[in-house]
């Protein structure tokens, strides 16, 4: 139809870009979930169900509670309209973060796109444009799917009270203001990954994803723990006028379903004007973005030779191994396994997961602090020294996830033939747990405090507390494992993903928050931090000891057996 | 007819080729050896457009294929060194998208799809993505995709990585029949043996500049060999091979 509409001319670009377009969202849906044996689409569909059922649960949750509400007075039923109304918003937007986090390397086309399309006859600017619409076709489908069960749900609850609306019309506002404050934040990603690939080159662009992966999984979990606590005031000040708000990215969304549903605060009309607009302002940048520069980010992808050398980080990580005073075997492997992990953007994605959610918890116990008013930056507190061991506990374990994922499993032949033994495989794992995790976090704890104003000696007792506390953690951390890192995928593993993880939130509180009572209390004397000191690295012996006794008879695992795998997950045993 | 004409290429001021100069015509197969970086990749990906020589011109027909891309892109066929594929896709889906963007229509795309896949024998996995193919596998989707839209000018770079020994003497087959249909072809090898029986005319690369560009009899001729192997050994190696080669042996033995 469309195709007809246009001039000859424009019509077999247009036939190109539908071919891209749908190329490009298998390429989306690849670099967002890379399947280890099965197929992106699956994976994308299970994605999407986890992504659509938190907002649906709440949708649920507010169908029971509005129909609970019959006798409330109308103001009452406004305001808690309005307080669901910005979650709903507020998960849509960091679900679009996450998405654009996500397929961030693909959202423009890559060195890769360009040399297999490059010699085709094809436009830059098609490709780049398919690139585009793949993308918001992506980011229509996610809003979507989080937006379409909330809204039947909520529309399904409007009759129980007249301040609620008309059923029909809070369905529509409820897709209409969703989906576009989700589709606005994403365009804002995408104008911000053609900018900087334009600006910064891809290399920049690049590390951007991890950071962005951070944050928004962070902000997700924050989303749970923090924001409840500010809506209210959000919206108070939405329903008093105050047109200062209309202008955090959710208010104009919040503004448009309230103006849409019939509410009448003063300003509305002038914020719920705004979401359309805002939406479309996004479109018309992001789409001038993308085409303009085509050719020449195309040009740039093709003439920019492939990183020459390694990171700065990577290099000094593998002189400092080197220097270790351990078996070749044990360096061999450490260094093999900081370098995968500084170079696998797909590992270093599963640690900024975790990173996020540490940020998250570490910063809500802060935020705990602050509101109890027990909080003082100036001496450790309890809430402040438990967040580099929320940090620490967080990355461990992530690594250690991460760990299971083979790089590339054809290419552990090196390892297969060298055999090393079991204890230098889990040696070579917990130097690369204390290297990743343990020691950066430490030395930012110390520098953190430096900052704040501790005593130079408390901030080295804390460097040295969360060392050796750190140490015993990775023992506890690698309890199993029998592989050289990312070299076979361990059916161990699928197992913890449905019986350890509770078990792994009294460990949580044990190291991260009993501990930091427990290093606090070993704050004010030298004597009370020698012990504990000693207190953890004995910890930390007795486990290197009991790990190297029962590692004795057995040796490195490089293959998972799927049978077991399957039979481990026994998801009949949840019903 | 294809023309290079004093083409130079430099990355951040160094120059990756130097002032190659060179004519394909009709039916002509032009070999283009060298030692690793001696510019080789870099000339068969200015050759097809994907770089744009710094200096120099290379035409098409007379026309400068940069002011008239698409229009030149539509005519060329090439096999990269590297198989440059989308491994999620299968090896029918990877065709059709590649045919499509070239603008075949359905029917003839899928009927040549079909005979390709019959004749490199990969029918049977047709539906299987191009990450569980080996590298021969990839390389016959390649040279498929290659010659899908009857290319008037080839651009072959390595093209028998990984191919066994039937798929390779089938390649050079086809390689010697498209020339005697009025094909042009840039045959990149390192395989010397190849390209002596492929090839009319060779080009010898070292450092980015042509040392020698002329018949395959005649450089024989000119160094006094008798076969591309000795000819390649004396204008084109600089180390002593058989010293390399035992110093290579004695780094781990002492």
């Amino acid at each position: 139809m469309i195709r007809r509409l246009l001039p000859a001319r424009y019509r077999t670009e247009f036939d190109q870009f539908l071919l891209l377009c749908r190329g490009s969202v298998s390429r989306l849906l690849n670099a967002a979930l890379p399947p280890r044996d099965g197929d992106s689409a699956q994976l994308a569909l299970w994605a999407l169900a986890l992504v659509a059922t938190p907002s649906a649960m709440y949708g649920f949750r507010q169908l029971v509670n509005y129909s609970s509400l019959g006798f409330q007075k109308a103001a009452i039923i406004e305001h808690a309209i309005q307080v669901d109304r910005m979650f709903f918003l507020l998960y849509g937007m960091v679900v679009a973060a996450l998405v654009a986090a996500a397929t961030w390397e693909a959202l423009l086309p890559d060195r890769a796109d360009q040399e297999i399309i490059g010699t085709l006859p094809v436009r830059p600017r098609t490709m780049a444009a398919a690139r585009l619409g793949a993308s918001l076709w992506l980011a229509v489908v996610a809003a979507a799917a989080i937006s379409v069960p909330a809204a039947v749900f909520l529309a399904v609850a409007a009759p129980s009270h007249s301040s609620l609306g008309f059923p029909p019309v809070v369905l529509v506002a409820h897709l209409i203001s969703t989906m576009g404050a989700t589709l606005f934040m994403f365009i804002l990603f995408l104008i911000l990954r053609a900018a900087l690939a334009l600006c910064f080159g891809a290399h920049t662009s690049e590390r951007l994803a991890t950071g962005l992966q951070v944050l928004a999984i962070a902000a997700l979990a924050e989303l749970f723990f923090f924001i409840p606590g500010v809506i209210p005031l959000l919206v108070k000040h939405l329903s008093d006028g105050d047109r200062r708000v209309l202008f955090i990215p959710t208010m104009p969304y919040a503004a448009l379903y309230a103006w849409l549903v019939g509410l009448r605060y003063p300003s509305l009309g002038i914020g719920a004007a705004m979401a359309p607009l805002a939406l479309l302002g996004a479109f018309a940048i992001a789409v001038p973005l993308y085409l303009w520069p085509a050719r020449r980010l195309a040009r740039r992808a093709l003439e920019t030779q492939p990183r020459q050398h390694a990171g700065l980080v990577s290099v000094a990580a593998r002189l400092a191994i080197l220097a270790l005073p351990s078996s070749p075997a044990v360096r061999s492997i450490t260094s093999f396994t900081v370098t995968t992990m500084m170079r696998s953007r797909r590992h270093r994605l599963i640690l900024a997961a975790y990173l996020g959610l540490a940020l998250a918890v570490g910063t809500v116990s802060v935020i705990a602090g602050g509101l109890r008013g027990t909080l003082s930056f100036d001496r450790p507190e309890t809430s402040l020294l438990a967040l580099p061991l929320v940090t620490m506990f967080f990355l461990t374990l992530g690594l250690r996830t991460a760990f299971a994922i083979p790089s590339d499993v054809d290419a552990n032949w090196v390892f297969r033939l060298s055999q090393p033994s079991v204890s230098a495989a889990i040696d070579a794992a917990a130097m690369s747990l204390i290297a990743l995790c343990v020691l950066p976090v430490a030395a930012l704890a110390g520098a953190a405090a430096v900052l704040l104003g501790w005593p130079m000696r408390d901030a080295m007792i804390l460097a040295i507390f969360d060392i050796a506390c750190g140490c015993a953690l990775t023992e506890w951390v690698l309890g199993g494992w029998r592989a050289v890192p990312f070299t076979c995928a361990l059916s161990g593993d699928v197992d913890s993903l449905k019986s350890r993880w509770l078990w792994r939130v009294v460990p949580l509180l044990l190291f991260a928050f009993v501990n930091a009572a427990a290093q606090k209390a070993a704050f004010p004397t030298d004597r009370a931090a020698a012990w504990y000191v000693g207190a953890a690295v004995g910890v930390w012996s007795a486990a290197r000891v009991k790990r190297r006794f029962a590692g004795r008879d057995v040796s490195v695992e490089f293959d998972a057996s799927p049978s077991d795998s399957i039979a481990t997950l026994d998801l009949s045993e949840a019903l | 007819m294809l023309t290079l004409n004093e083409v130079w290429k430099s990355y951040r001021g160094v120059a990756a080729v130097r002032g190659l100069t060179l004519q394909a015509g009709p039916g002509n197969v032009v070999g283009l050896l060298g030692p690793n970086g001696s510019g080789k990749s870099t000339t068969v990906r200015m050759i097809v457009g994907l770089l744009r020589p710094t200096r120099g011109c290379i035409s098409w027909d007379g026309i400068d294929i940069h002011e008239q891309l698409l229009a030149y892109q539509k005519v060329v066929g090439y096999i990269p060194e590297e198989p440059r594929l989308y491994m999620y896709l299968s090896a029918a889906e990877y065709l059709e998208l590649v045919g499509g963007l070239r603008g075949i229509p359905r029917e003839m795309l899928a009927r040549r799809i079909d005979r390709y896949l019959q004749l490199f024998g990969l029918d049977t996995d047709r539906h299987a993505p191009l990450s569980a193919f080996s590298k021969g596998m990839r390389q016959k989707v390649l040279i498929a995709a290659a010659l899908i839209h009857d290319p008037q000018l080839i651009v072959l770079d390595e093209p028998d990585s990984g191919l066994d020994v039937a798929a390779t003497l089938i390649l050079r087959s086809l390689v010697a029949t498209l020339a005697a249909r009025g094909k042009t072809i840039i045959y990149s090898s390192h395989i010397l043996d190849a390209v002596e029986r492929v090839c009319r005319d060779v080009i010898i690369l070292r450092r980015g500049s042509a040392i020698a560009s002329t018949s395959v009899s005649t450089l024989r001729q000119l160094t006094e060999t008798a076969s591309l192997e000795a000819a390649f050994t004396s204008v084109a190696v600089e180390q002593d091979v058989a010293a390399l080669g035992r110093e290579l042996a004695d780094v781990s033995s002492r």
